[in-house]
Order: C-alpha cells, then structure tokens, then sequence
C-alpha cells in the first residue's frame, strides 16, 4: 500500500548504533551497527565507549538503512528516534543526528520511547497488534511487565525489576563461571548440554509475602549472589564446577519467574496476547517456557525474531509509523533526550 | 503583518556555509557567506547552557536560517568546531553537522574549537583556555591568530609548566639546527615543522634575549609562574581564561568566551573555496574514556 507511511527510525539508546526503514507494517531496512566487542574487557557497557562509537557509526550505518530499502531521504515522510529511556550520552548522539537529518530534509521528528518501540517492533513480524495486551520487556538494562491498551498513547507500567536487569544477571553469572560477554547467548548455548533441574536455585520475589507487595516486579540479585555462592562452595571443596548444569539450572530460575509473572499478569487483567521483546527474549528456553505455559490458558505468545528482540533501528521506525498512521502530532525541534523518559510518554508532545 | 523572507541570492561560486560549535557551554550556529575574496557573517545564534546543547542547537539552526531568508538546500558546506570541549556536548555539535552534511550531500570541515578564538583573537601572544571540568582546562597558544601550543588538557595551576617545557624543548632544537640570527630561525624551523614553527621561533627568539623563558625561582612559585606565563602569551580569551584568569595573569578578553562562527569558517575558507572534499568529523578528545577493566571478583563466601 503506497499511502502507508514510509518512517525511518534512528536508535542510540545503549551500545548498538540501529537505523530501520519500514512502510506502515512492512520492514524495508533495518541497518545496525553494534560496539559491543569495545565493551567486553569491561564486563558491561562503558557509556563513553559506546557514545564514541555512535558517533562513528551514525552516517555509515544510516548510508546502509536507505541503501538496503532504496529509498532516499526526500521519500521518508518521517524520522523517529529514540529519546528515551537509556544513557544519557548515547541517546543525545541519535537525537542530534536526527534533528540534522529532519533540518536538512524538512521533515517531522518524533522523539520516542525506547520501551514503547521494543512492542511495536512485534507489528512487522506479526502484523497489527491485538491490543490490550501485556508487554514483557526483557534486556541487559531493562525488566519490565506492561499493559499495553493503546500504543500510541501510553503504556501501564504494571512491574519491574526492583534490582538488576534480566540480562545483567545473565551477563554477571557468564563472567562469573568465565563464558564471556555478553552472558545470555553464551548461557543459552552453554545450558543446552545441562540439567536444568540439577541445582535448585532461588526464585525472587515468589514467596506469598513477596507477592502481596511485588505481584509482577522481579528481583535477580539474589539469584545471582546464590549462584556465585554454590560456585564458589565447589571450587573451595575442591570440586570440578558443572558449568552446563549451573548455566541450566540459573537459566530455568529466571524463565521460570518471568513467564509465571507474564501469564498472572495477562490473567490478572484478562489478556489474551503476550509480546515479549529485548534482548533476553532472544532466550531459546524462555521462549519455548512461555509458548507452554501460556497455550493452557489460550493466550497467544508474540515474540518477534532474535534480531527484532535486541536493539535496532527497526523498532524506533515501527513505533514512529504506528504514531503517523495515528495523527500523532511530531515532536519540536527542541526535544530532549531523556534518560528516564516514563511509560506514560510514548513519544515527546509537539 | 507577516512578510514572506526574501529568497536569497547567492553568485556561482559563492558558497554560504553554516558553522556549528558546542564544544564551550556556548551552542552557535552561524551563517557565513564566502566568496572568492572575503567572508561575510550573515546571522549567528548563540545560546549558553552547558547542558542544552541537545535542546537549543537545532531550533537555533532553524532560526538562523529564517533570519537569513535561507533554507537547508542554500547550503554549500558545514563547518563544525572540532572541540576539546565537554565530550557530551560536543558530540550533539558534530551529530548534527554530520547528518546535516549527508542529508544534504555537501562537505563537511572540521577545525580545532579553540582556532576559532585564538583566529578572532586577533594580533599578539594568546593563551586561549576553556573549561575542561574536572578543575582543568583545554588550552591553546597562539601568535597574530595561528597556532602555535596546543591543544592540551591540564590543571590550570600546570598550564604554566606544560608551555615552559614545550617551549624549552623547542628552543633546544632550534637551536642545535640553526644559526642564532632570527631569520635562519625560522627558516630552519620551518623546514622542520612548518609555518607555526616558524612563527614560534621568531617569538622565542625574541624572547631568549629578553630572557623571559626563566628557570623556576625557588622560593617564589607562583611569582615566578606568573611572570613567566605573562611573557610567553599577553592576553587570554575563553571562557575557561575568564573562570581561572588570575593563574594566568595576564588580562583576559571578556568579550571572547566562545569560538564565533565566522571564525570558524574562515580557518576553512581554503578548504572551501578549493571545493576541497569534506572530511568524517571525528573530536579532539585529548581524554581517554574513564573506564576500568574489572579486576578479581569479590567472593561472596565469608
Ligand atoms: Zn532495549
């Protein structure tokens, strides 16, 4: 469909340098540019590194995006970025960039919201989206449980981690058995030749006390602490550590607490769609975990490709799309890039 | 009433550049017209916020433009201030010049931040110095506008002792290469380095017979510090000279904070003029990023 609108999204909200072209639904480009090979002596991502490397990467990467839809920048009829939430120097990088591009070829800019693009990204694989729907959001920065109503007017926040990340956990217990940065495609590989239920591991924030207070918020520090301990408990006995069946065993712990909470919650508010998205949803178990859990109770689980789970550009213009297609008014050339930009916006008001 | 601005003309061969800088609090965006014998400010928008650059450099753009009867498409080439600067701010500066540029298909010029105040500084010795944070500051020394120290990051209190070094070391090699007279001075110096080296060495040859490059008088730091600073630069400007202006002694240009645009274009006005292709714009960190490869883990055991 020709009238639908062709959006170019621009993200540089953590360490991958993302631009993604799609018509309405239709994904035509999705060109990213990742530095995370810059931040693995480090453990984690240094935030001047990866604004360093957006910088780099922008014009390059933004070269690659309209080559592969072969479109050029007067086609586009709008640009979205992502203003938010992430760090700080990071996303300031996209925003810039993206008013340059908006000036020079006149066109509106949306400044939009990070968490609200990882649901949206779920359209151009699965088509619209059946809404209400609950959105699990799992990532190295980010852990969340929303109820989506109406995309492009905000999202509830129902729960969140209250300490680390999902993925964080993943990229802390990979250092600590040595598999590398960063943790979770390491640990998804590592924990295919394990015992998932050879170590019983902590569950947070699932005990009936926990629950009255934290129903749909996470909690992974724990979890990472018992883990270290058993570790170190058989290195200091001496004993040859079973990394298959602790990568396994840590694995199961959080896939089981995240899709139990994901389908209370899609019960709790009788929904029927579950979107899971960011990098963690690439997880092979968490993802089968969740396709089994949520079919007893007929609720359909959405999880885009890997590709479309972990940062990108794609996302970003998914969002803007849904926002054009919707009469949203475009952001002010003077948007900010906030780095704890709230649910409640999905896109900065014009 | 509203009156509709008038389309601008501009000759063949003219080309109306826009300059960008953040690489000081200051977010500027300039209008600059060059052509074949002189430039020609136009509009200039200056905001100082040193942390709006994200907000205030984009609406400024667009404003200055407007002002100007201009649109995007009238742009010939995009000058950017390079920095040292603040790296954050810097970045949205060189973001936006970058995309602009691409968008546009026109060359983009990088030049040191600094330049541009020590080239609007004008004739004489200036030490050009701006707010590095961290109680240090980026700094340059220039003579009648050209370069000749820099830039550097340091300890306004060491700005001093950097230059002393750096000018000893490059009196010694002058002098091993060439006779005494001034002349042969820059000659040899600038087969050895070029023009700026040249001009140094003319300034140092001067200043060897004034005795003013002085070994450190113990007992009298600061006075001594003061007194040979004063000699090899008579005036600061930057708003880093304004914040730490007393280490420096010498009078600060209070009007010269902040690198102006047409500055900016005219240290490219070569480049442009030859239609010289535009380069990647990359900043002058002068810093490493403060990171830290973890060490042993902390054991969770007790
Ligand atoms: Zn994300």
């Amino acid at each position: 469909m020709p009238d639908e609108p062709l959006v170019l999204g621009i993200e540089t909200s953590c360490d991958e340098t993302g631009v993604g072209i799609v018509r309405g639904h239709t994904l035509l480009a999705d060109a990213l540019a990742s530095s995370v090979d810059q931040h693995a002596r480090f453990g984690g991502v240094v935030p001047e590194v990866a604004s360093r490397a957006h910088l780099e990467a922008l014009v390059p990467t933004m070269q690659r995006a309209l080559d592969e839809a072969k479109v050029t920048l007067a086609d586009i009829d709008a640009i979205a970025v992502t203003s938010g939430p992430g760090l700080a120097g990071a996303l300031l990088v996209g925003v810039a960039a993206a008013k340059g591009y908006a000036l020079a070829a006149d066109k509106p800019i949306y400044g939009v919201n990070h968490l609200a693009a990882h649901v949206a990204v779920d359209t151009l694989e699965h088509g619209p989206l059946p809404e209400p729907a609950v959105a699990m959001l799992v990532s190295g920065g980010h852990s969340s449980l929303l109820l989506v109503d109406d995309l492009t007017n905000g999202v509830e926040p129902l729960g969140a981690t209250i300490d680390d990340a999902a993925g964080e956990a993943f990229d802390k217990v990979a250092r600590l058995l040595g598999l590398g940065f960063p943790g979770g495609p390491i640990i998804d590989r590592t924990a295919r030749e394990g015992d998932a239920a050879s170590i019983a591991f902590p569950r947070g924030l699932t005990a009936p006390k926990d629950l009255a207070a934290h129903r749909f918020d996470f909690s992974f520090s724990g979890l990472k602490t018992a883990v270290a301990r058993w570790v170190e408990t058989r290195q200091r006995d001496g004993e040859p550590v079973p990394v298959a069946d602790v990568s396994a065993s840590f694995q199961e712990a959080v896939c089981d607490v995240l899709t139990a909470k994901a389908i209370d919650a899609c019960l709790t508010r009788g929904v029927r769609t579950l979107v899971i998205g960011g990098g963690v949803a690439a997880n092979s178990r968490l993802r089968v975990l969740a396709e089994q859990r949520a079919v007893k109770h007929g609720i359909e689980v959405r999880v885009p490709r890997p590709q479309l789970c972990t940062d990108n550009g794609a996302m970003v213009a998914a969002l803007g799309s849904r926002l054009v297609a919707a009469g949203v008014a475009p952001s002010r050339l003077d948007l900010p890039a906030d780095s704890a930009m709230p649910l409640t916006s999905v896109s900065v008001a014009g | 009433m509203v009156r509709a601005a008038q389309p601008r003309r501009v000759r063949v061969g003219d080309v109306l550049v826009l300059a960008l800088d953040t690489a000081t609090p200051a977010s500027t965006a300039a209008l600059v017209e060059v052509t074949a014998d002189r430039l020609t400010g136009v509009a200039e928008r200056r905001t100082v916020d040193p942390r709006a650059h994200g907000e205030k450099l984009a609406p400024e753009i667009a404003a200055t433009l407007a002002e100007a009867g201009a649109r995007t498409g009238d742009l010939g080439a995009i000058v950017a201030g390079l920095g040292p600067g603040p790296f954050t701010g810097l970045r949205v500066g060189l973001a936006t010049a970058a995309s602009m540029g691409q968008a546009l298909g026109i060359p983009t010029y990088g030049v040191c931040s600094l330049d541009g105040i020590g080239r609007a500084a004008g004739p004489g010795r200036v030490l050009v110095a701006t707010d590095a944070r961290r109680r240090e500051v980026y700094f340059a020394t220039y003579v009648d506008g050209v370069r000749v120290f820099g830039p550097e990051v340091a300890k306004p209190a060491d700005v001093a002792d950097v230059l002393g070094q750096a000018y000893r070391k490059r009196t010694s090699e002058a002098a091993e290469s060439a006779a005494l007279s001034e002349s042969e001075i820059i000659e040899s110096a600038t087969a050895m380095a070029g023009a700026d080296a040249a001009r140094l060495a003319a300034v140092l040859a001067r200043a060897e017979m004034e005795a003013v490059i002085a070994e450190p008088d113990e007992g009298k730091d600061d006075w001594a510090k003061t007194s040979r600073t004063a000699t090899v630069f008579d005036r600061a400007a930057g708003e880093g000279a304004l914040k730490y202006g007393d280490l420096f002694g010498v009078p600060v240009e209070e009007h010269l904070l902040y690198p102006p645009g047409a500055a900016l274009v005219a240290l490219a006005a070569g480049r442009i003029r030859s239609g010289a292709p535009g380069e990647q714009l990359t900043p002058l960190y002068l810093r490493r990023p403060d990171a830290v490869e973890p060490g042993g883990r902390k054991p969770v055991l007790t």
